[in-house]
């Protein structure tokens, strides 16, 4: 009964295009607004700590004396809060998903922190 | 007559979950089942120690992946209650259309892995198709698309833009179609009528002793639903639950199709009703007091209780979830039947460890 209906089914599936991407050769393009890998900007960055505190996981540890700025992409997950915190915008969140990697590796930024502000030339 | 003991879990290939259940049975027939849980308890309620209520809105997302938005709505909306604040209109209404848009990402999951456990592969393939438009719906409005993260305790993070609005649409009507199309198959299969009509049957008085929740006390007969509560935004678009009284799996496998459809159309329905304004208000001070907040999630009634001492952290917070609920329903369902029902009566109960122990 049913199989006068499987028929063209089957050839239409025969034809048609698969549903499924060959992944890793072939990437869609994200949609704007993604939430990708964590981007900083080390020559903006003032190591306020800010987004240190703001992390959920607790993945980015900032220290203003070593001057370093580490963040931990396996512990991230991409909630973007440090991004939304981050009063300088140095630290942004790119359409990028994070790549598979081989390596744990955490990454270190040396930012310089901001110097006083140099006292005005006139007075 | 000998009984032998068997084994269910913690690793079963129709559950990707670790739950454990100990079967006794007499020849085929299970006389006895009792559970073991704990394989996955992560102490995320004890990290309310640890994090700040803020945080915590993360933390909580990640106490289950299917139902995250939820979690976090609910938490958030507790923390409302101890701030005294109300969250605009806009960000209400846009909470709903994630809620939904999950619950939709949520029961197309669970009608892939019941129909994988029935092993019809086929369907399992092509509901998991037409979840991966809603994940792409999720992606493309909240940046995720699983734990999508939008709620904050005052509001919600992102805004839809007509655009989207537009896309929304086209790509949930498509999704009605293609739901009404699958669940019109399965439900008109010989052999899935075969193995869950008149199996696992719950009576409404026995759901209702056992504390039963979601689509498992509807397809009992219960009309018991937490957005029938919610008067402002599920009461304007004219909410009704779906209920069936058979009380078997063909029940509650129902109950999940016709809510897959309707929740398409109250997704679509908070699209149209959207209002215009703010989307956020930020919380003053620090909480103090304690609240219990309820919400619908895929699998049933979920609860949160939080306290706060006025701290910068929160004392307590406690979760019940819909799945540690139910378990006691599927301890009475599985005796007097073979152990070939088994897997398929532990799926209709749509099991989630991982949020049950948290
Ligand atoms: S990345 Fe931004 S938030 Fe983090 S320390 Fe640097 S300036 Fe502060
Ligand atoms: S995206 Fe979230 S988890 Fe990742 S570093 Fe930023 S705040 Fe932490």
């Amino acid at each position: 009964m049913k199989l006068p209906r499987l028929i063209p089914n089957a050839l239409r599936s025969l034809f048609r295009r698969p549903t499924t991407r060959r992944y890793p050769a072939e990437v869609r393009k994200p949609y704007a607004g993604s939430r990708g890998e964590i981007v900083n900007d080390a020559s903006a960055c003032i190591l306020c700590g800010l987004c240190a505190r703001r992390c959920p996981t607790s993945c980015i540890e900032v220290d203003k004396h070593l001057c370093l700025w580490v963040h931990d992409p396996f512990a991230c997950v991409l909630c973007g809060w440090c991004a939304e915190v981050c009063p300088t915008d140095s630290l942004t969140q790119t359409e990028q998903r994070p790549t598979p990697r081989t390596v744990r590796q955490r990454t270190e930024l040396h930012p310089t922190p901001p110097q006083r502000p140099a006292k005005p030339k006139d007075a | 007559m000998g009984r032998t003991v068997i084994p269910f879990g913690p690793q079963h290939p129709v559950l990707p979950e670790p739950i454990h259940l100990t079967l006794t049975l007499e020849d085929d027939i299970i006389v006895e089942a009792l559970p073991r849980l704990g394989y996955i308890h992560r102490g995320l309620e004890l990290l309310a120690r640890k994090r700040t209520p803020d945080q915590m809105v993360q933390v909580v997302e990640r106490v289950c992946g299917i139902c995250s938005m939820m979690h976090g709505m609910c938490f958030c909306q507790a923390l409302e209650d101890i701030h005294g604040i109300t969250p605009p209109p806009r960000a209400q209404w846009l909470r709903v259309f994630w809620a939904e848009v999950h619950r939709l990402h949520s029961h197309l999951l669970w009608l892939g892995l019941f129909a994988d456990a029935l092993g019809f592969e086929n369907l399992f393939m092509q509901f998991w198709r037409v979840r991966e438009r809603i994940m792409d719906i999720q992606e493309a409005t909240s940046g995720n698309r699983v734990v999508v993260s939008v709620s904050v305790i005052g509001g919600v993070r992102r805004d839809l833009n007509p655009d989207q609005m537009l896309w929304c649409r086209t790509e949930l009507a498509g999704v009605r179609d293609e739901v009404h199309r699958l669940g019109k198959a399965m439900l008109g299969d010989y052999s899935i009528a075969k193995r869950t009509k008149g199996i696992g049957v719950l009576t409404p008085e026995r759901a209702h002793a056992l504390g039963t929740v979601g689509p498992t006390l509807r397809g009992s007969g219960v009309a018991h639903d937490i957005r029938m509560l919610d008067q402002e935004i599920y009461g304007a678009m004219e909410f009704k639950p779906c209920v069936e009284n058979d009380g078997d799996s063909w029940a509650r496998l129902t109950v999940r199709i016709r809510e897959t459809e309707q929740s398409v159309d109250l997704a679509l329905g908070t699209l149209d009703r959207l209002p215009q304004g703010e989307i956020a208000v930020k919380p003053k001070g620090q909480a103090e007091g304690e609240a219990v907040r309820r919400v619908e999630q895929p699998r049933g009634e979920a609860l949160y209780f939080v306290k706060a001492d006025g701290g910068k952290l929160l004392d307590r917070v406690r979760i019940r979830t819909p799945t540690f609920a139910n378990i006691p329903a599927l301890l009475d369902l599985l005796p007097g039947h073979s152990l070939a029902d088994a897997p398929v009566l532990v799926m209709t109960i749509d099991p989630c460890i991982s949020c049950t122990e948290r």
